[in-house]
């Protein structure tokens, strides 16, 4: 309980430093968050308020703790039409795990080991095309960290250090952002969210050096009978407008080491709303998962492609 | 490319991701399988690498050790790892944006050669240090080797101009001192710098700085170099020491003379250095004629005597000597009687004595008796093939036929010292294709090195035989132009825009009979120039985007002037949308359709697919400009980032079409 006091207040401070800073509903420029995973691509990422192991350092920390083992992922992507835009992603994280007792039938059974505590460490790269040969990318290096707290409800924090640079005079900068994560159970579902850019702070060569829009992710998930489990999920505006919102499914087979996962998702709820669609399979081989992830735009910008590699450690 | 567009969409995307999603399973079906094939080896571990030096020049005793890279040119690179079979590439991206290439041999001993052809980097800026990074693929990791750094120089190299010794000694000693004077021309405003090289007199020579002063003159730079021949650590006493001077630029450039020689003596006796035949020059001596010999040593002071007895077996009496300066002497024989003696070459001992009594005979002083025997004889000479116009880099062929009456051995060789001031026999290849015929080959040097222009300048052909009989043909004569016309093409007005894809260029070039025009630094053709007017005008095809012209001008023989000035014309192509790098608000889109337009659509989307802000313009129109002061479709500045353009048109026929292009906005 003392460990985990000085963690709780890190949460709540974050939080009501957030509440102090005013909200609006704007749209992302620089350092958006992109779906980095194929698996979270493939469920058009309306699960990326939940997350899951290794992908979660990038998604909701809470995540780790849940399918919880030590991981390493990377994947790459080629954004809209005619590979304007690629995108990388890597992450690693370790689990602390806690051995539990239980008391039953008059003796001690002890239970598989859960994770208590874990913490991760992710990079992501963006580079793109623009005219002339000239080039724009951006870094993050991501620290993320997450623990149990009381009642099964799950915290994590993360800190993004971001850095954007292009060889456009003047146009490059860099700064940090603060992210935090909550999951739980709740009546057979797990639920959770993911409040990004809370904190932030940019400085720009020359634009204004105004702080990066805040957005919120939640999410719920419940499994079905034969494999499946069904998400729904949303992504909302710093001023908790919605943005984007959408379900979908995964299905795991029993007997073969391939799943798959297809979303639906709509936009631009409150004036024309437009769908776009996402699917992806995966196929996992002894400790390693190979996933490929697929979105449609329905703004013609063309289709997301993005392959992924995940490693698993004992 | 940025912008790449693409026909009408279906309004169905379901269907197209099923398609997209039956494509990506076989993407990742291959990539499973490339990886399953991959050839294994372990991390590439990196031994050398270097860039192979530049092919020897023709000029002699100036070799080029290293230089810069220039534009068009190709290079190649060695890279030793410690296996053969990696995948080895050179990212050339620092070096004029080319790309990773791979090599192109693989040795099989861990050698891989890569060779590069540079695209046009004149407007590149010169750099001493430019990175070539190489990369080897091994199955297990990867190895970057980031220090490899050639240098970028597209502005030349130092031009040789003179070296030589300042004093004419030609003998040295322990303790003299040498001093040498050497003039370089930069390239551009590059500094040169100097060094000696003096190890083949004193292996251990190290170069010293200090004993370099260094003048400007006018544009070139004038260096002197002392060095005092230290007492120790010399070579073995011999003639002929070659002595070098390297000049060196900030661009890698490294250019060797080493045209001086110098004796060395470390002993105490008179040394001779050569003998020359003054008078008679031309043939074989005859009774009567009054012998005129220099003969050099190494200082003066010395008491010098001629034997001429196996000349003429001394009817002419004995010879006189003048000591002049510098170590020459002048020596004087009337000869005598050569009655019953036959033509043939004889040997002159030539004694020298120093105050000390000691001395030296040399006896490898011939002179060549001849009283009757007849020289060489022209028999017939002619320029290969047709023309006798030449300018500088053409190459000059001769075959000529000599004959000897008696039958005494002939050596020929050009003297196109009137074409070619530097001229020196050997720099020309003179090849015996039968017996009695020759053919000379000579490659003009760069217009530098050439005579003024001119019709009829001699190419003499000089014929010798063993008895020192020397006979000339100047019957061949070339015309030379090396000259270019004076100035360059001047073009009238340009448009900074074109609305056609083809642009009539016009312009003024004087003296000149042709122009040839380039575009983006590509040769595209030669127009004629009017003869009096000297005007010239063309039709120009112009590519999408910025066009770069410029043009040089060329006489009838192809002398060419250097390129004249660059002039930009944008051209927006059939279908073309335009906005500024980076946009900030207030600035505009201008979407361009030359076959006309009756919709023009323009959406800003940020990375994650968000509608930012959309433009829509109809009617009937070839161009539609879109103004937009950074603000989204609520009316809040958008952040500064990376976001993508949609821009769709419809035609009058009534087809669209979609583009999506990328922009970086920026809202200061």
């Amino acid at each position: 309980m003392r460990a985990r006091a000085p963690f709780s207040w890190l949460l709540l401070c974050g939080a009501l430093l957030a509440a102090a800073c005013q909200a609006r509903a704007e749209r992302a420029g620089a350092f958006p968050h992109i779906e980095p995973w194929p698996s979270s691509l493939a469920l058009g990422g309306l699960a990326d308020g939940l997350g899951g192991g290794v992908e979660a350092v990038l998604l909701n920390p809470t995540g780790m703790l849940h399918e919880p083992t030590r991981g390493l992922a990377v994947s790459h992507a080629s954004l809209f039409e005619g590979n304007l835009v690629n995108h990388q992603a890597a992450a690693f994280c370790w689990v602390r795990y806690e051995e539990k007792a239980d008391w039953a039938g008059g003796r001690f059974r002890s239970s598989p080991d859960q994770a208590s505590s874990s913490l991760g460490i992710g990079f992501t790269n963006l580079s793109g095309d623009l005219p002339d040969t000239n080039t724009y990318g951006e870094i993050e290096i991501s620290v993320a960290y997450a623990r149990k707290m009381l009642q099964g409800v799950q915290a994590g924090a993360r800190v993004r250090v971001l850095q954007a640079r292009s060889t456009v005079d003047a146009s490059g900068g860099g700064g940090m952002a603060l992210d935090l994560g909550l999951s739980g159970r709740l009546a057979g579902f797990r639920v959770g969210g993911v409040a990004r850019s809370l904190v932030s702070a940019i400085n720009w060569d020359r634009s204004l050096d105004d702080p990066l829009p805040r957005a919120y992710d939640v999410a719920i998930e419940r499994p079905a009978p034969a494999g499946i489990v069904l998400v729904a999920g949303a992504s909302l505006y710093g001023d908790w407008q919605p943005r984007r919102a959408g379900v979908g499914a995964r299905f795991s087979a029993t007997s073969l080491p391939i799943s798959f996962s297809a979303g639906s998702a709509w936009r631009d709820l409150d004036a024309d709303p437009q769908a776009d669609l996402s699917a992806g399979v995966g196929i996992r081989v002894r400790s390693f998962r190979f996933d490929y992830g697929l979105r449609t735009s329905p703004e013609e910008l063309g289709e997301i492609h993005r392959f992924g590699l995940q490693i698993r450690f004992p | 490319m940025n912008s790449r567009p693409h026909g009408p969409r279906t309004k169905f995307p379901n269907l197209r991701s099923i398609g997209a999603i039956s494509r990506s399973l076989l993407c990742l079906l291959l990539t499973g399988l490339t990886l399953g094939v991959t050839d294994v080896e372990g991390q590439p571990v990196h031994v050398r690498t270097v860039l192979k030096p530049p092919p020897t020049g023709s000029t002699p005793h100036v070799r080029v050790e290293s230089k810069g890279v220039g534009a068009f040119e190709t290079i190649e690179i060695v890279s030793r790892w410690d296996s053969a079979g990696y995948k080895v590439f050179a990212d050339f991206a620092s070096l004029d944006d080319g790309g990773l290439e791979p090599a192109v041999i693989d040795s099989g001993n861990g050698s891989y050669l890569f060779q590069h052809t540079t695209g046009d980097i004149t407007e590149f800026i010169d750099g001493s240090s430019v990175i070539i990074p190489i990369i080897a693929i091994g199955s297990r990791d990867t190895t970057t080797w980031r220090t490899f750094a050639v240098c970028r120089n597209t502005s030349g190299m130092p031009r040789h101009i003179e070296t030589h010794i300042v004093d004419e000694k030609r003998v040295y000693r322990p303790g003299d001192t040498i001093v040498v004077e050497s003039r370089w021309r930069p390239a551009g405003y590059i500094p040169v710098s100097i060094e000696a090289d003096y190890r083949s007199l004193a292996p251990r020579f190290q170069h010293d700085p200090g004993g370099v002063t260094t003048t400007r003159d006018h544009r070139d730079y004038v260096f002197t170099i002392t060095y005092q021949i230290p007492g120790t650590g010399l070579v073995e006493e011999q003639n002929s020491i070659p002595l070098s001077v390297i000049a060196t630029d900030p661009l890698c450039s490294r250019i060797r003379y080493d045209g001086m020689r110098i004796d060395l003596r470390t002993g105490s006796a008179p040394a001779p250095i050569a003998h020359t035949l003054v008078s008679p020059a031309d043939r074989g001596v005859r009774e009567g004629d009054a012998l005129e010999v220099v003969s050099t040593w190494d200082a003066t002071g010395y008491e010098v005597r001629a034997d001429f007895t196996g000349l003429d077996n001394g009817t002419g009496g004995s010879a006189s000597v003048l000591d002049a300066d510098s170590g020459r002497y002048v020596v004087r024989y009337n000869v005598g009687s050569l009655a019953g003696l036959r033509d043939q070459t004889v040997r002159i001992p030539i004694t020298a004595v120093n105050r000390l009594g000691d001395s030296f005979t040399d006896l490898g002083f011939q002179i060549c008796r001849n009283q009757a025997t007849p020289g060489p004889l022209h028999v017939q000479s002619e320029l290969l093939g047709e023309r006798t116009l030449f300018h500088p880099g053409d190459t000059l062929k001769i075959v000529t036929r000599w004959t000897s009456p008696t039958g005494l051995k002939l050596t020929i060789e050009p003297d196109l010292s009137a074409l070619v001031p530097s001229f020196v026999p050997s720099q020309a290849v003179t090849t015996e294709i039968e017996p009695g015929a020759y053919r000379i080959v000579f490659k003009l040097p760069g217009r530098d090195n050439l005579a003024r222009d001119g019709p009829g300048i001699p190419a003499v052909i000089v014929a010798r035989d063993e008895l020192c009989s020397v006979s000339r043909f100047d019957g061949i004569r070339i015309d030379l132009d090396k000259t270019a016309p004076a100035t360059v093409p001047i073009f009238d007005d340009l448009p900074a825009e074109s609305g056609s894809r083809v642009l009539r260029v016009t312009g003024t070039s004087q003296d000149a009979s042709w122009v040839a025009l380039l575009r983006n630094d590509v040769f595209q053709f030669r127009t004629p120039v009017e003869p009096g007017t000297f005007r010239f005008e063309a039709d120009l095809d112009l590519v999408n985007g910025v066009n770069k012209i410029n043009a040089w001008a060329e006489d009838e023989v192809g002398n060419k002037t250097p390129l004249g000035q660059s002039h930009h014309v944008s051209y927006v192509g059939d279908r073309a949308t335009r906005y500024p790098t980076p946009f900030v608000p207030g600035d505009a889109f201008v979407v361009h359709d030359s076959g006309g337009m009756t919709e023009a659509r323009l959406a800003v989307f940020n990375l994650q697919g968000d509608r930012v802000i959309d433009f829509r313009k109809d009617g009937s129109f070839l161009e539609a400009k879109f103004a937009w002061d950074g603000r989204d479709v609520d009316g809040d500045l958008a952040q500064p980032g990376y976001y993508l353009i949609r821009v769709q048109r419809r035609a009058a026929d009534g087809k669209t079409s979609t583009e999506v292009n990328s922009m970086l906005f920026r809202n200061d």
